[in-house]
């Protein structure tokens, strides 16, 4: 993870950089995560900021904390954030793609013909 | 928790006003950025605090008490200075000398961070070079007792493996000192402390104009980035800090408010972009 404050605020990153990691099952429901102090020093932030952070991801229920043990990934944390991720997909992703594509002139068929051939390209690639 | 007060702090050379009504609060369990450029006062204000000068007016409270001639509540203020007192010393008996001044002084860590940086005890302080030389005075300042503790330029000559160094020490120092530390880091160096300090603080010409969290400070100015005309409608009510022409581009920073308008663009700024354009001039 690599934090630079232009693009959000720092805490906004940890929280997103921790919720990939669970997404990815480097840290399965049920695992410990790093601790604020072990955050802060390796990726050198300030250790309010990580925990700000972690809080976030602490109300979202993808994570919850153990008095004097640290924070664990909750059970179903990982269903958690795919279903916040499906609900923003078409903002994130879909109308950037549509706005760039009106932007060069491509019409709807075509627009769909590329996605499509995308995907069969990915299928056959595997 | 403690606090330290900056109470209406001015200083006077002469015809020169160094600082100019200077009040702030620091707080244990807190890092904070001391900015500010060349000759803004950021020396003046930690010499005053650590009782090296006095000031024109203004006190300094540790938990409500004048700090100034009260011995008990000075050595809770620890300033990593200029000059050395321990010149004619080799490193090794002038972290001993320290031991002797502050008998909390942590001599042991003194001693593992002297080898962690690769700092040769034997070495005298007067002839070590200007990296090393900071580096000896950061070891003399994160084993100190004080509660307080005060860098002025840490950094100063440290190379990037020396510098990555020292702040993992700063985080990993606090984090074990959990809420009894307060951390006033002064530095050139912005892009390197922003993401370390959870407060900053800017002074400019001797007068404070910035104090608050380091994302709030960022925040405060905006970058507004597209052709001139489109540009200056966006900003026709917007204080501007600064503009900056590249061919047909024009880039204006601005503090607060905008309006949106399309085909221009709005982004946020790091806390070194927003340093440059509030000290400008």
């Amino acid at each position: 993870m690599n934090f630079k404050q232009k693009d959000s605020p720092i805490y906004i990153q940890i929280a997103k950089g921790l919720e990939d990691n669970i997404f990815t099952v480097v840290y399965k429901e049920g695992d410990q995560i790093p601790s604020t102090t072990e955050l802060s020093v390796g990726f050198k932030l300030n250790p309010a900021t990580v925990l700000k952070g972690m809080n976030i991801l602490v109300q979202e229920n993808i994570i919850y904390k153990k008095r004097g043990v640290g924070m664990f990934v909750s059970e179903g944390a990982r269903d958690r954030i795919k279903e916040k991720r499906m609900s923003s997909f078409q903002n994130d992703f879909i109308s950037p793609l549509i706005q760039e594509a009106k932007n060069l002139g491509f019409d709807k068929n075509e627009i769909v013909e590329l996605v499509a051939k995308e995907i069969d390209d990915e299928i056959t690639n595997k | 928790m403690m606090k330290l007060q900056i109470n209406n702090v001015s200083k006077n050379f002469k015809d020169l006003v160094a600082l100019d009504n200077i009040s702030l609060e620091f707080q244990t369990g807190k890092i904070y950025a001391l900015l500010g450029r060349n000759g803004a006062g950021k020396s003046t204000l930690m010499n005053i605090i650590a009782n090296r000068i006095f000031p024109t007016s203004g006190n300094i409270l540790v938990d409500g008490k004048t700090a100034f001639s009260n011995d008990e509540l000075m050595s809770k203020i620890f300033l990593m200075s200029d000059d050395d007192f321990f010149k004619s010393l080799s490193c090794k008996k002038a972290f001993k000398m320290a031991k002797h001044f502050d008998e909390d002084f942590d001599l042991s860590y003194a001693f593992e961070l002297a080898k962690d940086f690769e700092l040769n005890l034997k070495t005298d302080v007067i002839k070590l070079s200007t990296g090393y030389n900071s580096i000896f005075k950061v070891i003399l300042a994160f084993c100190s007792s004080a509660n307080f503790v005060l860098f002025d330029e840490p950094v100063l000559g440290l190379d990037a493996s020396h510098r990555d160094m020292f702040y993992k020490l700063l985080i990993s120092t606090f984090n074990d000192k959990s809420n009894e530390v307060c951390y006033v880091v002064s530095t050139h160096l912005i892009d390197e402390i922003s993401n370390l300090a959870q407060e900053a603080i800017i002074i400019n010409k001797g007068k404070e104009v910035a104090n608050g969290l380091v994302e709030d400070l960022s925040a405060s100015v905006n970058e507004v980035v597209g052709p001139k005309a489109l540009v200056d409608e966006a900003v026709k009510d917007s204080k501007i800090l600064g503009v900056n022409k590249v061919g047909k581009v024009y880039t204006v920073y601005v503090k607060g408010f905008v309006n949106e308008i399309e085909g221009v663009q709005l982004n946020s700024v790091d806390l070194q972009r927003m340093f440059i354009e509030i000290t400008k001039g």
